[in-house]
């Protein structure tokens, strides 16, 4: 059973070529692609996808914006960003609204299909420009509470100084599978902690 | 006579309720007690056993004898001496437990000898009041209270003399402090003075001024006290029918104010008004009431003097002949408490009494004491002494106006120079408001500027991402596309394949030059960040080993855009040819820092090639081109065999 792909990206050329690279690989199936994420949720109940692939920038509606729409429903299922660059502030908004992972469009000839596999097996990746953002983010005293351990800080110290996930196993002595699950453990933990702070923003301004 | 409650009360009410247990709240119910002191006395009663409380649990013993004190005066005003002098004592023990607190002995001082000179032991009270005038000497606002307090005591003890002199400090000092309360308990106090000398229509005058300052003051208690000295002063005067609406307005506000002990005065002095008015049945029906008052809270002295002038009537009517005895006691009480006018008057009862008895030798050596004694407290020397005092008080007064004329003589001579500097200064200021609106014109022109370029800047900047993100998507898709027309015509296609590199390529420069033209990418550590990210991006998927190393800090280098985008170009050639061409397993990349230079050495264990043979590529030419740019030196080593190394120099500011 091929997993199932579901694709958001508005440029026409890339959607198409998005297509046409995943029909020729068995294992996946595109069941189908939209220009825009007006619909959305309606979409991801319609086609029951294994993974969403999602541009950032769309007209009309971003994204990120759907990341939280479908997080709403599902908790569940992996939505991987499109991007074309890593040092933007709306990939950290997207993994603080749930995404799963995100891929450089430069990337996706070569690494898509991988980058689906990781996802699904729980991996998550991260730049040195998206780690930097994230301790950031991190220093300003009112979103201090990410409440990452202290081996995560060092983690994303040392991510943020541009060493690759090997330096820093070896750095740490541990596997890359183990710096894997601490980066995983970050996402999780920074969307849990936006989601929060959407609900208490909702209560605090009585939309719930 | 009904006062609204005070912004002040309102505002110190509030901080109590805050409940702070600190010393703000203990200055708060202090303040509240003193308010509430001249016109609730239950309220300020209930302040004062507050303060005392807090005092307690919080150590606080400044307070704790202020609470003391003022529980002192509350008591004795409300008519329980016993409770009074209960805390009195409390207060002095606070005072033996801490010799050395100067403070809290004033205090002390002053609410004991307020205590006994209203309980009628002037004698008593007279020490404390001195030692606080001799300790405390500042011209300040408790040095002229406690003139005004000396002066009524001895007012009280019928040293008219001395009473009207230390009356005319205290208001001169009250004037001069601008307190008006003072003020009018001077006024008051001179008006008993000159009363008891027989001067009505001067005591009369001063009482009228304190009472009129007092209503404007709210002070409800002060007021009842002027009323029933100008019923006194008009009794005096034989003005019987004023006399007695002043008593009959001063009972009432008496009786509303809750004061026996002032209560028992106003009808005791009403009880004389009745006897001057030959109405001796009323006159002694007030006497009784005011007499039972007192007996009820325990003022000896009213009650004695109010008794003696109830005999009085008697003897009048000659009916009653057996009051030797009581009129001796009434003297003998009179004397050890040391008010002297009254002790006068009882000399005449006594005169009277015998006199009426045919015991004229008697009757004449009482009359002789009363004569002397009524002389030296009310006497004509006496008289003319007060008179040069208040007159040197009044020229003192006219001497004071007649400096500030002066002063304000010198003082329009000095506006009129000031006003002549004055223009000039005008002159000069309006040239300057001028020069300094152009420069602001010019500032807020150049401001905006500024702003309108920054604004612009960021519009690029956006307008520069939307088109990359636009350019970007789109190249991704054509490099997809070449790929999959490879696969799809499983041919490897030279133009394909170029297809696919130069997307790649481009797609590439696209994100850096994006990557160099962020400022927050200006810094050296981000180049560094940058660096290595790319390294690992190299180096690691073809397992070759790299160390890098950077001296730290490199944060505090900004290197502009150019530097930037050159010196990263340079090391991105620079690792891709040790990646593609040199077979190398390892790779030392070191950034140092020298003084006014930055070093850029790339060395690797690869196979090497003949520098002097090997035609000079696009990238080497494109590295020496990037290095002069930046006006700095590019070189590189290499033997077959031996590796290769690439030192850039580039010198930073």
């Amino acid at each position: 059973m091929a997993i199932q792909l579901l694709a958001f990206e508005d440029n026409d050329l890339l959607r198409e070529s998005l297509a046409s690279l995943i029909e020729l690989n068995a294992d996946f199936n595109l069941a189908a692609a939209y220009p825009n994420v007006l619909h959305a949720r309606e979409q991801v109940i319609q086609h029951h996808p294994d993974v969403v692939l999602m541009d950032i920038d769309m007209p009309g509606r971003s994204g990120i914006e759907a990341v939280k729409e479908i997080r709403a429903f599902n908790n569940q299922l992996p939505i991987i960003m499109l991007t074309v660059f890593d040092d933007n502030v709306h990939v950290l908004e997207a993994i603080k609204a749930g995404a799963s992972g995100y891929l450089l469009k430069k990337h996706i000839s070569n690494k898509l299909f991988d980058s689906i596999q990781e996802v699904l097996e729980g991996g998550a990746p991260m730049s040195p420009s998206i780690a930097r953002m994230v301790i950031g983010s991190m220093q300003r005293p009112s979103e201090n509470a990410y409440q990452l351990t202290p081996k995560e800080k060092e983690i994303l110290t040392a991510l943020s100084g541009g060493n690759s996930y090997k330096l820093i196993a070896a750095q740490f002595e541990i596997s890359i599978d183990t710096v894997r699950t601490h980066i995983k453990k970050i996402y999780e933990k920074l969307h849990v902690h936006s989601q929060t702070e959407a609900v208490s923003k909702a209560i605090n301004e009585k939309l719930v | 006579m009904l006062l609204a409650q005070t912004p002040l009360i309102d505002s110190l009410q509030r901080i109590v309720a805050l409940h702070r247990h600190d010393t703000i709240e203990l200055t708060a119910l202090n303040g509240l007690t003193n308010e509430y002191l001249r016109s609730d006395l239950q309220k300020a009663k209930r302040n004062a056993l507050q303060t005392v409380t807090l005092a307690e649990a919080t150590n606080q013993n400044r307070w704790l004898s202020g609470g003391y004190n003022y529980l002192t005066t509350i008591y004795r005003e409300i008519g329980q001496p016993d409770s009074a002098q209960y805390y009195l004592q409390l207060s002095e023990n606070l005072i033996k437990k801490y010799p050395a607190n100067t403070r809290m002995r004033f205090n002390f001082n002053q609410s004991a000898s307020l205590f006994y000179k209203n309980m009628g032991e002037y004698k008593k009270a007279l020490p404390y009041m001195l030692d606080n005038l001799n300790a405390y000497t500042l011209e300040d606002e408790n040095r002229a209270g406690q003139f005004l307090n000396l002066g009524n005591l001895y007012n009280n003890m019928g040293e008219y003399k001395k009473a009207a002199d230390a009356h005319l400090q205290s208001l001169r000092l009250f004037e001069k402090l601008g307190i008006p309360r003072g003020q009018s308990f001077c006024l008051h106090s001179l008006g008993n003075d000159f009363l008891f000398l027989n001067q009505q229509a001067t005591a009369k005058k001063y009482f009228g001024q304190s009472l009129a300052l007092k209503e404007k003051l709210g002070d409800k208690r002060g007021a009842l006290n002027s009323t029933i000295s100008l019923g006194d002063a008009h009794r005096d005067l034989n003005e019987y029918k004023k006399a007695d609406a002043y008593y009959t307005e001063a009972l009432a506000m008496a009786q509303t104010l809750k004061m026996p002990k002032e209560t028992a005065r106003v009808l005791h002095q009403s009880g004389l008004l009745f006897q001057r008015m030959n109405a001796p049945d009323k006159a002694r029906e007030s006497f009784q009431q005011s007499m039972e008052i007192s007996l009820q809270i325990g003022d000896s002295a009213t009650y004695k003097k109010t008794n003696s002038e109830w005999i009085g009537i008697g003897l009048m009517e000659a009916k009653k002949k057996n009051t030797e005895l009581e009129l001796l006691s009434s003297l003998n009480t009179v004397i050890r408490t040391g008010d002297r006018q009254q002790q006068a008057t009882e000399y005449a009862h006594l005169s009277d009494y015998y006199g009426v008895n045919k015991e004229f030798e008697k009757a004449l050596y009482y009359l002789k004491k009363h004569e002397a004694l009524s002389d030296s407290v009310a006497g004509n020397s006496v008289l003319l002494q007060i008179k040069e005092l208040e007159e040197r008080y009044n020229s003192d007064k006219k001497e004071q106006q007649i400096a500030l004329l002066q002063k304000d003589q010198q003082l329009q001579t000095l506006k009129l120079k000031q006003q002549q500097t004055n223009i000039t200064l005008f002159v000069i200021a309006l040239i300057s408001v001028v020069v300094i609106a152009t420069l602001l014109v010019n500032r807020y022109r150049v401001m905006n500027r500024i702003r309108r370029q920054s604004e612009m800047e960021k519009m690029r900047q956006q307008i520069s991402r939307d088109l990359h993100d636009d350019i970007g998507s789109t190249l991704s898709s054509i490099n997809i596309m070449s790929q999959l027309a490879m696969k799809e015509t499983g041919s490897i296609s030279m133009q394909l394949q170029k297809i696919a590199a130069y997307s790649s390529t481009m797609m590439e420069s696209m994100s850096d030059m994006v990557w160099s033209i962020n400022p927050r990418n200006d810094s050296l550590e981000q180049m560094v960040v940058k660096m290595k990210e790319f390294a690992a991006e190299i180096l690691e998927p073809k397992n070759i080993q790299y160390e890098f190393k950077a001296d730290q800090p490199p944060g505090t280098i900004a290197l502009d855009v150019e530097k930037r985008k050159n010196l990263f170009l340079i090391f991105k050639e620079a690792i891709n040819n040790a990646a593609k061409y040199s077979e190398a397993s390892n790779v030392v990349i070191q950034l140092t820092r020298e003084h006014g230079s930055l070093n850029l050495l790339i060395t690797d264990n690869g196979k090497g090639f003949n520098v002097n043979t090997s035609t000079a590529g696009n990238g080497l030419k494109n590295m020496m081109d990037r290095a002069q740019a930046m006006k700095g030196s590019w070189q590189q080593h290499s033997e077959p065999g031996k590796g290769t190394s690439m030192a850039v120099q580039i010198p930073i500011t």
